[in-house]
């Protein structure tokens, strides 16, 4: 992941508010990502990532220099928003369409023929359907290839407990969407056959 | 058929098994479809996550946070301020309520009424002068102030309201005693 200047680190540290903007600046996208995955909405997720900003403001003498800047920052925001869907208790079954990308991908990914699920926002809610922290885990995992043991770390869970949440959540996955993959195809054969 | 341990290989990152274990798995999906369809099923999720851009924030993420920060700071110096009035009022109350006590045994109801109204009075006058202070004050004071200098204002504050309260007490109460 991006990699912050120490210096400007330092500065934030001390006290700097300009700096902590570069810091908000360079963050903004794998923070709010992440927050979007997590809650699957856009201004939840706006209203989530500037919060984590703001408690990572509040807590930046706390932050243990050892561990990788990125990762204490995801980990404020994997949090709040377990603690959200938490208190929500619903499962994200309200979709919207997808948040603007505020700049076309420098280096266009090959693999982007695949993101037909992605357009229908059905990635989004097959991630639904997980509890918050498996999806947390899902998330850290396929968007931030994070290993089992940084996962642990960001969610504070045990590396055999990060194992088998990852393993119950893409069982999940995989028969949600055949469930969904099958139910849509029966909806456009019951579409079609008047034609017939 | 057993489907175990093939169903958490396949839901595994490959590379992560064996060679031996790769064979095996291999052979089970030839020969049990339910592996195959979940296999099958699973890479599509994976290949549809891996192929997921980074969603980003509207513009002005940044310019919003600051606008935020700002905010939030002025509402937390507004708190404070409440914390501290409502700190010092309930000392200067327990030294109100004090006094009078202490006034109601020594003085005739007449005179204990006319002074607890002087008193109530004034304290209402100097209680609202007091809260508008601390909250003007508190607009140009750095807000994690230090807590040393907190226990400092409080213990002047308390001490304040002690001599102002026994002033009074001189002024109204024994005043009304010597006449
Ligand atoms: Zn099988």
């Amino acid at each position: 992941m991006i990699n912050l200047d120490a210096a400007v680190l330092r500065q934030a540290i001390q006290g700097d508010e300009e700096a902590f903007t570069r810091i908000v600046e360079t963050y903004q996208r794998p923070v709010f990502n992440l927050c979007y995955r997590m809650l699957g909405q856009a201004q939840e997720a706006e209203d989530a990532a500037q919060e984590t900003f703001w408690r990572a403001y509040q807590h930046l003498r706390r932050y243990d220099q050892q561990r990788p800047f990125a990762t204490w920052l995801l980990s404020i925001a994997a949090h709040y928003c377990i603690d959200q869907q938490r208190k929500r208790r619903l499962p994200t079954l309200a979709l919207e369409l997808m948040p603007d990308e505020d700049a076309p991908d420098p280096a266009p990914n090959p693999e982007r023929v695949f993101a037909q699920l992605e357009e229908k926002g059905q990635l989004q809610s097959l991630l639904a359907r997980l509890g918050p922290q498996d999806r947390a885990a899902i998330i850290l995992r396929y968007w931030y290839e994070f290993s089992e043991d940084e996962i642990a770390k960001t969610l504070q869970l045990t590396v055999s407990a990060v194992k088998s949440r990852l393993h119950r959540a893409r069982k999940e996955l995989a028969l949600s969407w055949e469930s969904q993959s099958t139910a849509s195809l029966a909806e456009r054969r019951k579409n079609e056959s008047p034609a017939l | 058929m057993s489907h175990q341990p093939f169903e958490t290989w396949l839901l595994e990152d490959r590379r992560s098994l064996s060679e031996e274990e790769q064979q095996n798995l291999q052979q089970h999906l030839e020969r049990c479809s339910d592996c195959r369809r979940l296999e099958a099923k699973w890479q599509e999720v994976r290949l549809e996550m891996r192929a997921a851009p980074m969603v980003a924030p509207r513009p002005g993420f940044s310019r919003r946070f600051q606008a935020g920060m700002a905010e939030r700071r002025v509402r937390e110096q507004r708190r404070q301020a409440w914390r501290v009035f409502i700190a010092f009022g309930s000392s200067a109350a327990a030294v109100f309520a004090g006094f009078m006590i202490y006034a109601f045994f020594f003085s005739t109801t007449a005179e204990w009424v006319q002074s607890v109204v002087t008193l109530l009075s004034t304290t209402v006058g100097a209680a609202e002068t007091t809260r508008s202070l601390v909250s003007t004050w508190m607009q140009f004071t750095p807000f994690s102030l230090n807590l040393t200098v907190w226990i400092t204002v409080g213990v002047t504050f308390c001490f304040l309201v002690l001599l102002w309260v026994f002033a009074i007490w001189r002024t109204s109460l024994v005043g009304v005693i010597n006449k």
